[in-house]
């Protein structure tokens, strides 16, 4: 396992795409940083309340949106902190998009090159490489995450030309918390990637899941279930893309646990069903 | 243990309701070097699939070194193959490709995957991404990838395709040199028969998933080779007679023919025999059949008997 470990992570950073992603990336984080700090520039108090408004809306009303956008939750007359636009990057799944991609170049290439053939007839567990390619992909996550901060916190020094990060405390717990939804929103990808075997759908289903296209079906789901006397259930709370989306910049104690669980089931959901594909098919 | 290093019991492999590969019973020696024939289609690849791990029989048993069923897993990792197409990543030089395989056995040693490369003879390629290489410097890099670990069973599937005829002289030596020099049971499927019967020791023949012949190179030469070529209504009147007159090397080859591969200058007393005995020959004649023709009889159509 160790060995396949290492052998996913030569390959990992041995990936161009790797750099090219994390490079346009970087360049995007920017240039939303510079017209953020454009617009808010332009704006009047009033506007600066609505935009508020609008990005705690969702977290407070638990409904989402379809679509994505970055609206950065910085109140009326206060300076934006990187927390700000961390958030409102995050919210609006620009960071969860990037990630997809790689994740569904990386986890299928062995397979589209044939370079799997070379060596999963010589492993004992070959659904054992999927669960390498999820450590590699955490390693990755995590990378990717503090990439992001880096690059925002120098984007805010160049547009609001000075770094705030925020309330620390509540921003590291966010982070923290996100990372792990992030790596279970990639291991649902890469799940979906290595069973359908198709790059092209499987980024159209990534990136249908971060713009919320499937809140119409958890509508239906949620409708279903109020019919049968369950009320005030609703399905996007359980799901990895609803709690991107949901989790607030003030986080309690038990959206912590929520959130915690919910990725960690998804990671372990994907994983063995991931694991458990690639062990049964033909190759 | 059994005498053979590779052994399968009734292997088959069903798509729906086609069997790809049906039933088959094939016995690989250690240290030859088994020429796998069969026409596109035949079931080649999918047995050598099923041989590599890469694939899962329908039913049926492999048994390998010894280990058979659940077992296998302890020696997979002595078993590698260079399946259809090699399996490179384009983006990378050949070192790195050889580096990433090179990681799962564990191996760190730079001077390792340099002598692979020197083996295939790519040791000149440098940083140049495998997606810019010919097809047969991609062959010999796949059966670099192949070496990688030491194997002591390597599966090669059809690796002479599309070759001019001094990539196909390069591979040919490169086997030779594995067997003598590293011990290496080879297996290699091909419907190139010429080249096949140049390094071959042992012969499969495949067709329509169903394994038609399994036969030595001796063998295999000495059917192809010259021969007395008789033709006669009921062969088994006529074996006492050739018992009689002392031929111990003939064969029965179908209702209606049998083979003497001896004394090739007797025919006209072996015609006066049997017609002294009573049995009616309608031709006699001394003959040699090419290998091509040998496997077209075999495959495509003739009796397999």
């Amino acid at each position: 396992m160790l060995n396949m470990i290492r052998m996913e992570l030569f390959r990992m950073f041995k990936t161009k795409s790797l750099y090219v992603i994390w490079t346009i990336f970087a360049v995007l984080m920017i240039v939303t940083t510079a017209l953020t700090a454009g617009e808010m520039d332009a704006y009047s108090l009033e506007d600066r309340q609505q935009n508020y408004e609008y990005a705690m809306e969702e977290q407070e009303s638990g409904q989402v949106n379809l679509g994505m956008d970055v609206t950065p939750p910085t109140k009326p007359g206060e300076q934006v902190s990187v927390f700000d636009m961390f958030f409102a990057n995050i919210k609006g799944k620009a960071v969860a998009v990037f990630m997809i991609i790689f994740t569904i170049l990386y986890s299928t290439a062995d397979v589209t090159s044939g370079f799997v053939k070379n060596i999963a007839g010589q492993v004992k567990n070959r659904g054992l490489i999927v669960c390498a390619k999820a450590v590699c992909l955490f390693l990755y996550t995590v990378l990717t995450m503090m990439l992001f901060f880096i690059v925002q916190a120098v984007a805010n020094k160049l547009f609001f030309h000075e770094v705030i990060l925020g309330d620390k405390r509540a921003f590291a717990l966010y982070f923290l918390l996100q990372t792990i939804l992030h790596f279970a929103l990639l291991m649902i990808v890469m799940c979906i990637a290595l069973v359908i075997r198709n790059n092209v759908v499987s980024i159209v289903i990534g990136i249908c899941l971060c713009m919320n296209a499937l809140i119409i079906f958890y509508s239906f789901i949620d409708r279903m279930l109020a019919k049968v006397g369950l009320e005030n259930f609703h399905m996007i709370n359980y799901t990895v893309s609803g709690k991107i989306t949901l989790l607030g910049t003030e986080i309690t104690s038990e959206m912590a646990v929520t959130s915690l669980l919910v990725g960690f089931a998804f990671v372990a959901a994907a994983v063995c069903l991931g694991s458990f594909v690639f062990k049964k098919r033909d190759i | 243990m059994s005498e053979y290093l590779l052994a399968t019991h009734g292997l088959t492999k069903q798509f729906g309701h086609h069997k790809a590969v049906d039933h088959v019973d094939l016995h690989v020696k250690k240290g030859s070097i088994y020429g796998f024939i069969g026409r596109n289609g035949a079931g080649k690849t999918t047995f050598l699939k099923m041989i590599s791990g890469l694939s899962q029989p329908t039913s049926g048993e492999i048994e390998m070194f010894g280990y058979k069923n659940a077992q296998l897993k302890n020696v997979r990792s002595r078993i590698s193959c260079l399946i259809e197409s090699p399996g490179l990543y384009g983006n990378m030089s050949a070192y790195d490709n050889l580096a990433v395989k090179c990681r799962l056995f564990g191996i760190n040693d730079k001077r390792y995957i340099e002598n692979i490369l020197k083996t295939v003879g790519l040791s000149n390629v440098g940083k140049k991404k495998t997606k810019h290489f010919s097809l047969g410097m991609k062959q010999r890099l796949g059966i670099g990838m192949a070496l990688v670990g030491e194997p002591d069973l390597l599966l090669l599937d059809e690796p002479i395709n599309g070759l001019d005829p001094q990539g196909i002289a390069e591979i040919r030596d490169m086997i030779f040199k594995l067997r003598d020099e590293q011990n290496m049971t080879i297996i290699i499927s091909s419907h190139i028969l010429e080249e096949l019967s140049k390094i071959a020791t042992h012969y499969g023949i495949i067709h329509n998933g169903t394994l038609v012949q399994e036969i030595t190179k001796e063998e295999l030469m000495q059917r192809c080779g010259e021969r007395m070529e008789i033709f006669l209504d009921d062969p088994k009147q006529a074996l006492p007679v050739l018992d009689q007159m002392g031929f111990k090397n003939y064969q029965v080859t179908d209702k209606n023919t049998i083979h003497i591969y001896e004394r090739l200058d007797e025919s006209a007393a072996v015609n006066m025999e049997l017609a002294k005995a009573g049995v009616s020959v309608r031709g006699i004649g001394i003959t040699s059949e090419e290998l091509e023709n040998y496997f077209l009889n075999l495959t495509g159509g003739a009796c397999n008997a």
